[in-house]
């Protein structure tokens, strides 16, 4: 899947039509990343540009000899995690005139009955977009990308042991979260 | 109670157990319900972080051109071996105009008019091409 030396130079040469050969190439596989991580589309396309910014940037620090997909790679992950920590907000939603959020905050019976009428991927996908940022992290190269502890902890640049640390933590947390939503059996 | 580590049953759903860890662990879930339901859930878990779906968007082309559009390549002008020369000119000029505020800038002033009073023109004009004349201005 990787691409060719000189595509790359003419990329460091600002070449636009490699670039967008280059992205058009890698979007998806970035895209994927981005939308595991944070759960939601509009948000995926604010990371994604965000990655696209970085590496039209750091496009001349990038070593031709050695493979790419590890720099991008490397790239939508440092992204991910720091478009979390920037744009962390906490936004004060009125209830008023809104029935339907008004009738997700009433009763511990109505919330169950909202719940389970959720699909269950829509619940596990809230229960992972709530998860902490470095615990999902962990998660989405695990399960996007397949990677062992190693290399999880290579990519994050983390410890082996902080890496397991988050992984299992993060399962727990979501089979708790599915405990409570009633589609984990307790 | 169950004293086994709940840790190894996540790396056993990994298969990052070494054969031996494997042989006490599947040992000990054959007496432990315990383990065995959490095992089971952890699997079904498992199965589901790995098969949930990402669509990918037909909006994804128009993000990449977007980002796109908004580059601006690095302008270079072309300016020619003149305007470099003439650019360099201002610049050391710039850079050397402190010398106006000089104790000494006077006393050289002084001195180049007394000398061009003797000497004529010649000499001063001779005088304004040097170096030290193109900071001090008669």
């Amino acid at each position: 899947m990787d691409i060719s030396r000189a595509l790359i130079r003419r990329c460091k040469k600002n070449d636009k039509a490699a670039l967008n050969e280059l992205l058009r190439q890698y979007e998806q596989y970035l895209y994927k990343i981005c939308y595991y991580y944070c759960q939601d589309k509009d948000e995926a396309f604010d990371i994604c540009q965000e990655v696209y910014i970085r590496i039209f940037r750091h496009m001349a620090s990038l070593d031709e000899d050695r493979p790419i997909v590890p720099w991008l790679k490397r790239l939508a992950v440092n992204t991910c995690l720091n478009y979390k920590r920037d744009h962390r907000k906490v936004v004060p939603v009125s209830l008023d005139g809104n029935p339907a959020l008004m009738q997700g905050v009433t009763t511990s019976d109505s919330v169950e009955e909202i719940a389970m009428s959720h699909n269950d991927e829509n619940v596990l996908s809230s229960a992972l977009a709530s998860l902490a940022d470095n615990q999902r992290m962990a998660l989405t190269l695990r399960y996007v990308e397949d990677l062992s502890y190693e290399e999880i902890a290579h990519t994050m640049e983390l410890p082996l042991g902080t890496v397991k640390s988050h992984i299992f933590r993060g399962r727990n947390a979501l089979r708790e979260i599915l405990r409570t939503s009633d589609l984990v059996e307790g | 109670m169950c004293q086994m580590d709940r840790d190894i049953l996540q790396e056993y759903i990994d298969d990052c157990l070494e054969d031996f860890e494997k042989l006490i662990l599947q040992e000990h879930l054959k007496n432990c319900e315990m383990c065995r339901r959490e095992l089971a859930q952890l699997k079904v878990l498992d199965w589901d972080l790995r098969h949930l779906p990402i669509d990918i968007p037909q909006e994804l082309g128009r993000v990449r051109q977007a980002s796109l559009h908004d580059l601006e390549p690095p302008t270079i002008s072309h300016q020619g071996i003149k305007g470099i020369l003439a650019l360099q000119r201002q610049i050391f000029a710039h850079s050397a105009s402190f010398v106006h505020f000089m104790p000494s800038t006077k006393m050289i002033r002084n001195a180049q008019s007394k000398v061009a009073a003797y000497t004529g023109r010649a000499l001063q004009e001779r005088f304004s091409r040097s170096i030290w004349g193109k900071f001090v201005r008669i």
